[in-house]
């Protein structure tokens, strides 16, 4: 048997502007940008042989350089398990190498070269695809918008290293 | 010469942050998505959920009995997906398919008592953690996003329903759907 609806009468916006509180409208149009775009870009990675989580990996390891994978999965604020699988495919794929870290006790990964270049490949093509996403809107208001969102970032995880790795771009949280 | 990432990757001109601040914007979009999806997954699997499933519940606790296509647009997730996460919550018995009354050949999605139970369950939890992540930010800050975001939306969306589906999130607001076989 079907069940009857609850209302959705816990997020009204009060002036009528949007259809639900504005707090609750900007999440579920962040849910939505971020699936429209996840989908867009996996289509424009493919030729690559490579996809959002992927390309987001090598982005971390160029910017962060070896990293284990605790620290991929802080940097990147990607889950662990969804990592390994991630990883697993970079190795075979000979983007990614595992190595002995400096002390031997620990394994990094690290970009190999044709990890490198697949990066600069995926990175030519997600500026291609953010230049059509952006066109005319005003920089000033993009501006404001990255703030919220990365004030929402704080607000989602006390951890230091997610948060200058995803916000600031930085390896370490000083 | 050889190109490197930090050619390729363009400053922001004002300084303020990593990135030119469209692409920061976009970034922090899938990062915050990613473990919003990451947060809400551990909390909700004690009631069998996932941040997908309970998306669709609450599409369908919103909007009653939709097409596949319908769900696709309001969710705005991919069709094979979509088909996945539905299976599941058949299985569960949270969701039934059935026969649209006026078109035989179409199936419609609906919840069940024991989904609605499922999704008021969680929609507690969701709340109280969007709450959380919203802390301190004006009121005013987030109507501008929104207005910016809403601009997002109207560049990314794949097509005009799935535009206007995640714009208004009403089935008022939008143009008669052509004939869909679910």
């Amino acid at each position: 048997m079907s069940a009857p609806r609850v209302s959705r009468r816990a997020s009204v916006d009060p002036r009528g502007e949007f259809p639900f509180a504005a707090s609750d409208y900007v999440l579920h149009l962040l849910a939505a940008i971020a699936m429209f775009r996840d989908a867009a870009l996996d289509n424009a990675l493919r030729p690559m042989d490579l996809n959002v989580g992927r390309f987001r990996t090598l982005s971390v390891l160029a910017r962060c350089g070896a990293c284990t994978m605790s620290e991929l999965s802080s940097f990147s604020a990607i889950d662990r398990t969804t990592l390994t699988r991630i990883a697993d495919q970079l190795v075979a794929a000979e983007l990614v190498v595992r190595q002995a870290a400096r002390d031997r006790r620990q394994v990094v990964l690290d970009l190999t070269d044709a990890g490198r270049a697949a990066h600069i490949k995926g990175l030519l093509a997600v500026g291609e695809h953010n230049r059509i996403v952006l066109r005319d809107i005003d920089e000033a208001d993009l501006r404001s918008a990255a703030r919220l969102v990365a004030s929402v970032i704080e607000n989602q995880t006390d951890n230091e290293a997610t948060r200058a790795s995803i916000i600031r771009h930085r390896r370490d949280p000083a | 010469m050889t190109e490197t990432p930090q050619r390729l990757t363009p400053r922001d001109r004002g300084g303020e942050f990593p990135l030119p601040p469209g692409d920061y914007l976009l970034q922090l979009t899938s990062a915050m998505r990613t473990m919003r999806d990451t947060a809400l997954d551990a909390q909700l699997r004690p009631h069998g959920l996932t941040a997908s499933r309970y998306r669709v519940l609450g599409v369908l606790n919103q909007f009653g009995a939709c097409t596949m296509s319908e769900m696709a647009n309001f969710t705005a997730m991919d069709r094979t997906t979509l088909t996945r996460i539905a299976d599941q919550l058949v299985v569960v018995g949270w969701v039934e398919r059935k026969a649209a009354p006026k078109d035989r050949r179409q199936v419609l999605l609906e919840l069940t008592g024991l989904g609605r139970n499922t999704y008021l369950a969680a929609v507690k939890i969701v709340f109280a953690y969007n709450k959380k992540i919203l802390e301190d930010i004006p009121e005013e800050a987030h109507r501008a996003t929104a207005r910016v975001l809403k601009a997002l939306v109207v560049n990314l969306a794949p097509n005009d329903h799935a535009r206007d589906s995640i714009i208004h999130f009403s089935r008022e607001a939008l143009k008669p759907a052509k004939a869909d076989k679910g």
